[in-house]
């Protein structure tokens, strides 16, 4: 079944249906079979296993009847997984010569280099995932420059430690604003208005809250940081827009939340696969879309890209964005 | 498969167009013929596809954007078969299709695989493959781990001369030097560095009655490091780590703090052996020295009501080995140590030597 929907009016309401149809009974045996394969091959399957991971994430993830597909190989991922441990493996190296010339330096040293990491990690793992993200045989792209984003990072960052991380709610949203503004899907452009003091505000009053109401409050603030999250994020396309809103509330966060951990306790941890269905799921019942793209309407305009060092880069060190 | 309705979607824009899909097995190709009449082909060789249940969607290496969507029950199994007749389907999604029940089955035997060589493969390895780490890995790890403590402890010289004089009287059959600290403290307590340095606290050496006890407490002491148990420990929880890392690399946080504890529980019962252990090699020491191996069980009686508390020297927690603290003496220790003194022989030789040292000691 098709819709081509090329005669509706540019500015008409477009309804957009966003649904998250993977089920616990699929995910449990791709972790299983990804830890099999995995084992038997004594963790070189592991970047095949992502990829396999991620692929039926994003298979399963689908706008108006229309699937996400994720393209990345595992090959392209071992070859980043590889990358990456041997600048670990050089870094390791590199550290311990200094240490046996002035431990204090090697310190310093592994510091700086952690930092450094990490925005480029970022980076690469968006430029990666996006262009290997399609829908509707459209790729998406991210445009951000490594060497600006970097250099903005550790502007960021020393922002942060001299504020003695009172900065870091701005950074943690700037970083936000910064990726996300970058990504393209086709010639749909994302956009962000994230706000470092807003966020500073959710987080402080979430915080206080959550104190005086001996800890009840943390279902709605779960409910505070979904809702900033989410309502900052757009889409345009010319004069056309798409806005996101939240519909979650604070009941639904606690019946997620408990329903989670009551899974996880009583099934001695087996049940993580309906625990992710259910989250995924959750996120994306409750993300409303509104606006008037017309997703059949988008034209490729990101360009082939080949290089998985990020993506490996951040499940290396477990960074989550 | 032949005129099948399809979605194309051409990976230019994201319009799809009515196509219809034939097969042609003679050349492995489908034909493609869009609504406006256009044709094309794409090789069986070149393609790729995801299946949700009736649902094929079917992509071309050689263009990777371009999309072919077909929605069809008896297309779906055809060309899966067909696909997997020429091995276009990799491992993984043929495990997929096996039945829940079989993939339970394989998550069952994995766990109990693992549990296996968690608990009966790996910690012997460990423990045998130190035998490739020389002596001297021993001492960097003992050095490493005492140097920041030794500078807090208050050394009593007079008595630390005293003690090494006593236990150069003594054949303790270790393979490296040895050296006895005495410190000034309050705590009962005493404990070995995997290095070979050995500190004995003055309230231990207060409570006891005789030679025989203080004995018994070296004989234990010197039987963690002639056994290198903290090399061995060391050793088995890495290997543990290891084995954990790589079988859950990709689990959450709630998982891996159940795991973690359940990692701490099992290498807390792993020193509780090498306790043991070095209880029975104390005790053979004593019967070597011609020592009454009673002084082990007198020893430990002491100390049974000693506090339990862990303690710390300036915020260092205890490290190596140690008399009480993390390992209670139990009844069940004090038994087994009778026990094995009832099926020994043994001879006693009152030593006048160690006796005087040991009243200098006491001083």
């Amino acid at each position: 079944m098709t819709i081509i929907s090329n005669n509706l009016e540019n500015n008409s309401e477009q309804s957009y249906n966003l649904q998250f149809l993977g089920s616990g009974k699929e995910w449990f045996k791709i972790i299983i079979i990804n830890w099999l394969l995995t084992v038997l091959t004594l963790g070189i399957y592991y970047p095949w296993a992502r990829a396999k991971s991620l692929r039926y994430i994003y298979g399963k993830t689908v706008l108006n009847n229309e699937h996400f597909h994720f393209s990345g190989t595992g090959k392209e991922m071992f070859r980043g997984f590889v990358k990456v441990l041997l600048g670990y493996v050089l870094l390791l190296i590199l550290i311990f010569v200094i240490s046996l010339i002035t431990p204090i330096l090697a310190i310093i040293v592994l510091y700086l280099v952690a930092f450094l990491f990490i925005p480029f990690a970022i980076h690469g793992s968006f430029k990666y995932k996006m262009s290997r993200t399609s829908y509707r045989g459209i790729r998406f792209g991210y445009r951000g420059e490594r060497k600006e984003f970097i250099l903005n990072f550790i502007k960021w960052l020393f922002l942060s430690i001299i504020t003695l991380g009172i900065y870091s709610f701005w950074l943690e949203m700037n970083v936000r604003k910064y990726t996300h503004e970058n990504i393209r899907y086709g010639d749909v452009e994302f956009t962000n208005t994230s706000d470092g003091g807003d966020w500073f505000i959710v987080m402080l009053f979430g915080y206080i809250k959550t104190i005086f109401s001996l800890g009840i409050y943390v279902f709605w603030w779960q409910r505070d940081i979904f809702e900033y999250y989410i309502n900052n994020i757009g889409m345009k396309k010319g004069d056309q827009i798409v806005k996101c809103h939240s519909t979650a509330t604070g009941g639904d966060f606690f019946e997620l939340i408990m329903g989670n951990l009551f899974i996880i306790i009583f099934s001695f941890g087996l049940g993580i696969a309906w625990v992710d269905i259910r989250t995924q799921k959750f996120i994306f019942d409750h993300i409303k879309m509104e606006g008037n793209i017309n997703f059949s309407e988008i034209s490729q305009t990101e360009e082939e890209y080949k290089d998985a060092f990020g993506e490996d880069a951040m499940d290396f060190f477990e960074i989550e964005i | 498969m032949k005129n099948i309705k399809a979605d194309y979607f051409d990976g230019i824009t994201s319009n799809s167009s009515l196509s219809k899909l034939s097969y042609n097995k003679s050349s492995n190709e489908f034909f493609i013929k869009n609504q406006e009449g256009k044709s094309f082909s794409w090789k069986l060789e070149d393609l790729q596809f995801n299946r949700f249940e009736n649902l094929i969607e079917i992509r071309n290496e050689k263009y990777s954007n371009a999309l072919l969507k077909i929605n069809n029950a008896s297309f779906a199994d055809d060309f899966y078969n067909l696909m997997k007749k020429n091995n276009r389907v990799d491992l993984h999604s043929l495990l997929f299709n096996l039945s829940f029940i079989k993939i339970l089955g394989i998550a069952i035997f994995l766990f109990s695989l693992l549990g296996l060589s968690y608990f009966y493969i790996i910690p012997p390895l460990a423990e045998k493959s130190i035998d490739f780490l020389p002596e001297s890995f021993d001492n960097q790890i003992g050095n490493t781990l005492i140097n920041p403590i030794v500078k807090h402890l208050d050394i009593n010289k007079e008595k630390t001369k005293y003690i090494n004089q006593f236990v150069s009287k003594l054949d303790l059959g270790n393979s490296k030097p040895l050296n006895f600290k005495v410190i000034n403290s309050n705590h009962v307590n005493a404990f070995a560095v995997p290095n070979g340095e050995i500190f004995i606290f003055t309230a231990i050496l207060e409570k006891m009655k005789d030679y025989d006890e203080l004995s018994a407490l070296i004989g234990h002491e010197v039987s963690h490091i002639n056994f290198r148990h903290s090399t061995k420990m060391l050793s088995s929880n890495i290997a543990g780590y290891m084995l954990i890392s790589l079988m859950f690399s990709d689990i959450n946080g709630i998982m891996s703090v159940m795991l973690d504890n359940a990692h701490q529980l099992n290498s807390l019962s792993f020193s509780r052996k090498h306790e043991k252990q070095a209880d029975e090699e104390g005790l053979n020491i004593l019967i070597k020295n011609n020592i009454d191996p009673n002084g082990m069980v007198n020893l430990f009686e002491l100390l049974k009501n000693e506090e339990k508390e862990k303690f710390t020297i300036k915020g260092y927690e205890l490290i190596g080995p140690e008399i009480t603290s993390s390992h209670p003496l139990t009844q069940e220790r004090i038994n087994n140590i009778k026990d094995i003194i009832s099926k020994s022989e043994y001879k006693i030789e009152k030593n006048k030597k160690l006796k005087e040292i040991f009243k200098k000691l006491k001083k």
